[in-house]
């Protein structure tokens, strides 16, 4: 009898432990329904209110949700590091808040006609952090190791295969001669791998280059601990905060910016998430899509979403049957309910693509979207000779948000009898079986694969070419649909031959049109980008590309 | 002893040996080109050849072992793929703050374990016993990450006595040694139980008690002794492992520790930071398992070293 009233205090202590827990998730629930009239969300940072700005006294904590690779930006092929250097390093060329090309370092440049020539004026009366002044020999010194394939840097083909000569007309003028027209080139230059480097520190080496980077940014570098934190400190005395040199309007108020911002790299989302809840973190990004809700009801936090770069797409291997017939492709198209898709897989933050590039992208044009329509997929589908459809295999990385995008296009493809099978694989895997391989794209084993890309040069160039051009077929690029169209490679390659943007814009829309109608890849979404601050926080943005932009960031009282 | 420990020493060398040359071949088998990981995801193939080049993988296998194994006799290990950092600077960092999580959790969840598990034991069948395995079933099945998280909501959101993330000081190990230090004290406090149900069964116990030894002396100088061998196994076993990291903890945390490291080094098939950590968790399980003999000895002299 004894023993059992002990055996019921055990279980009644049991329950006790559980009830607590439920009690503590209940109270956050409680805590996040009070709140949510003060939410906040998607509203552009709002100017500094009454307040003044303190925070060039301040240190604030970013956390991000993978670890910085390096700090050499021709080395750098992750957009988190890229954006730190950003911060760090100025190009000759930048993007502004909507990925408009602007002249940084550079006042401007002439390019002759066919885009070989071009000639670059520099900004004067600038100088690294380190001292060394800005002008023709330290743009050399940059030109000269990013022309350098010995260094095997992973972008090296960035900029390597299309330098010809770069050479000195006067101490503030450079000129660029190409190998081959190459119309992008100004946008590759604003790309954040072409941030320029001190001179001093290239002499040093390529290890002092990944490790303490030096700049003439808004920030200095300060100390990496990889896997901890990664520091940097303001610089007061940027150009950028000086009207005279940015030739009449400054490019961040003069109180804009932190004493220091340490980023934090925080794997786990829901961990960001409490950072900036308990107040150790004052920004996050990227907000986990399932908790941007919860963020939203807290009145001490804003949360942000806008519109990304990446565009998330199945690419059909055109080479295979059924994909050889377009009928097929936008059959697949027409099946696939966008809405639906954004709102299950994307949780609502994201857009409906109407390009295989984001509206950001320069040259972006938008067509018009096939919209859900089951009757007309299967219509195709029978004159195409598949009435009952056909069972076909996905590859992707196996991702939890890949496997979910997957999950959905097979419940959706099986309405109109398309057996849709899941071969998700880790990526590396996934890389060997479809990117390292050199047969033809009959032969490969892809048929249907599920992507994001995103041309981190903002350029249509970046967003067509590696995917759609024939020299991009696997192993050389991402052409992963084995999409061979001469109409288009003529396209492609007007918009290279030409810096005049009235060209480009017209081979890019007519490039855009034909990739439309043939449907060699099946356009799901435009990703949106998230981010939180803490409410004293503003105007930290988010750069299309998902970078980190707080050129204008600053902490109120 | 002394004898001993020099000939163990030396016997774990062709341990090492053999762990060195299987990792070394068996990360290559691995399917996965590391050039094209580095390189990142909109590499063309000429960048992914130009990185290929820069990291040496385009050598001759053979010739790739003879370098690492030359560079560890230097004791280098090597340079990272994915960071292109020496990896005994990545490792080294990260090898401390996993050192003070183990220790940190370690030395709490003995202590608990070993007087829950004591507590239960001595009195078997009654209602502390309940209590104390009831405690210890829900340490076990409760995961990691449930408990890391509550923690988190409750002491730094609520709170906000501990950090959230991060390392460097004693309150950024509160919450990860707590996290991580309760399964194994549920473990230690299991281990502890069982066998002082069994001691207590043992003829010298009731000798003791038949002396007229206090209940206290018979528990501590007795028994508790005599069960500490299992204990011992159980606490050395876990050591070695929290050395290896914990991934889950680590990441709930942000814990800059070894878990994390070779998570990633294994996402981007960085060979030599996977060699080494192998290597390094080999040396450390070798090293405590000789410890934890040594221990048998001392605590029960009928254990021969031999």
């Amino acid at each position: 009898m004894k023993k059992k009233g002990y055996r019921l205090l055990a279980l009644l202590m049991a329950a006790a432990m559980t009830t607590l827990t439920a009690c503590s998730g209940s109270d956050t629930a409680g805590d996040t329904s009070a709140a949510d009239s003060a939410a906040v969300s998607g509203e552009t940072p709002a100017e500094i209110a009454e307040g003044a700005s303190i925070s060039q006294q301040q240190d604030v904590v970013a956390a991000v949700n993978v670890d910085f690779t390096t700090m050499d930006p021709m080395d750098t092929s992750d957009t988190l590091s890229g954006g730190i250097q950003r911060m760090i390093m100025d190009g000759l060329f930048g993007f502004d808040d909507e990925m408009n090309i602007y002249p940084m370092l550079a006042t401007g440049y002439e390019a002759n006609e066919d885009a070989t020539e071009f000639t670059i004026t520099l900004r004067e009366g600038i100088s690294f952090t380190d001292g060394t002044p800005w002008n023709a020999d330290a743009a050399l010194a940059n030109f000269a190791k990013w022309d350098d394939e010995t260094l095997g840097l992973k972008r090296t083909t960035f900029l390597c295969n299309i330098l010809d000569t770069y050479e000195k007309v006067d101490d503030y003028t450079i000129k660029i001669n190409l190998t081959e027209p190459f119309g992008a080139f100004i946008s590759n230059l604003a790309h954040p791998a072409c941030v320029v480097m001190s001179p001093k520190q290239i002499e040093a080496g390529v290890e002092a280059c990944a490790s303490s980077p030096v700049g003439t940014g808004q920030y200095k570098f300060v100390e990496w601990i990889e896997g901890d934190h990664l520091t940097l400190e303001l610089n007061t005395e940027w150009w950028g905060y000086d009207a005279d040199i940015c030739g009449g309007t400054a490019l961040a108020d003069s109180d804009a910016g932190f004493r220091t911002i340490t980023f934090r790299p925080v794997t786990e989302s829901a961990t960001r998430v409490a950072m900036l809840q308990s107040g150790d973190a004052q920004i996050i990004w990227p907000t986990p899509t399932e908790s941007v809700a919860v963020l939203e009801a807290d009145p001490n936090v804003t949360s942000y979403t806008d519109e990304g770069l990446v565009v998330r797409f199945v690419m059909l291997n055109t080479q295979k049957e059924p994909y050889t017939d377009k009928r097929v492709r936008q059959a697949i198209d027409y099946a696939i309910d966008k809405d639906a898709y954004i709102q299950v897989v994307k949780n609502g933050l994201a857009t409906k693509a109407d390009s295989l590039i984001a509206p950001a992208v320069q040259y972006h044009k938008a067509n018009e979207i096939r919209e859900y329509n089951v009757e007309k997929a299967k219509e195709l589908l029978a004159e195409a000779g598949y009435p009952d459809g056909f069972t076909t295999t996905a590859m992707y990385a196996n991702t939890s948000a890949n496997q979910k995008q997957a999950e959905f296009l097979k419940q959706q493809l099986a309405e109109v009898g398309i057996n849709l099978e899941l071969n998700g694989m880790e990526s590396a895997i996934l890389n060997e079986r479809i990117q390292d391989v050199d047969v033809p794209g009959s032969e490969a084993e892809v048929e249907f694969y599920i992507i994001g890309w995103s041309p981190s040069t903002g350029d249509a160039d970046w967003g067509i070419r590696p995917l759609l051009a024939i020299e991009s077929e696997p192993p050389m690029s991402y052409n992963i649909s084995y999409f061979e169209n001469e109409e288009l490679e003529g396209y492609i390659q007007d918009g290279l031959s030409s810096a005049d943007d009235a060209i480009r814009s017209e081979a890019y829309a007519k490039a855009q049109d034909l990739i439309w109608d043939e449907c060699p890849l099946i356009n799901l979404c435009v990703d949106s980008n998230t981010w939180a601050t803490a409410n004293n926080i503003q105007n930290v943005k988010l750069y299309p590309d998902g970078a980190i932009n707080m050129k204008n960031a600053k902490m109120t009282n | 002893m002394l004898r001993y420990t020099i000939k163990r020493v030396l016997g774990m060398i062709p341990t090492l040996i053999i762990v060195v040359t299987f990792v070394f071949f068996f990360v290559r088998l691995i399917p996965g080109d590391p050039a094209r990981l580095v390189a990142g995801e909109q590499a063309t193939l000429q960048d992914v050849e130009a990185v290929r080049e820069r990291l040496g993988l385009n050598q001759p296998i053979y010739i790739q072992y003879i370098k690492y194994i030359l560079g560890l006799l230097q004791g280098d290990l090597g340079t990272s793929l994915r960071t292109s950092r020496p990896v005994l600077t990545e490792v080294a960092s990260r090898y401390w703050n996993t050192m003070a999580l183990t220790i940190a959790s370690l030395i709490w969840s003995t202590i608990v374990g070993v007087i829950l598990g004591v507590w239960s034991g001595k009195n078997r069948g009654k209602w502390q016993d309940f209590t104390g395995m009831t405690l210890a079933v829900s340490g076990i099945s409760l995961p990691n990450f449930w408990i890391g998280f509550l923690l988190i909501m409750l002491f730094s959101v609520k709170l906000r006595w501990f950090p959230t993330t991060g390392a460097g000081s004693w309150r950024n190990l509160v919450l990860p040694a707590i996290t991580l230090g309760t399964s194994i004290a549920a473990i230690i406090a299991r281990f502890t139980r069982s066998s002082i149900v069994e001691v207590m069964k043992e003829d010298y116990i009731r000798t003791a008690r038949a002396k007229g030894l206090k209940e206290k002396t018979v528990i501590w100088a007795h028994a508790f002794r005599n069960s500490m061998i299992s204990v011992v196994t159980v606490v050395g076993l876990q050591f070695g492992f929290l050395l290896g990291g914990s991934v889950v903890t680590e990441a709930v945390f942000a814990y800059p520790g070894l878990g994390q490291l070779l998570i990633e080094s294994v996402n981007y098939r960085d060979y030599p930071a996977i060699q080494s950590l192998i290597l390094i968790f080999s040396l450390q399980f070798i090293v405590i398992n000789l410890i934890v003999d040594i221990l048998y000895a001392a605590l029960n002299p009928e254990i021969k070293l031999s």
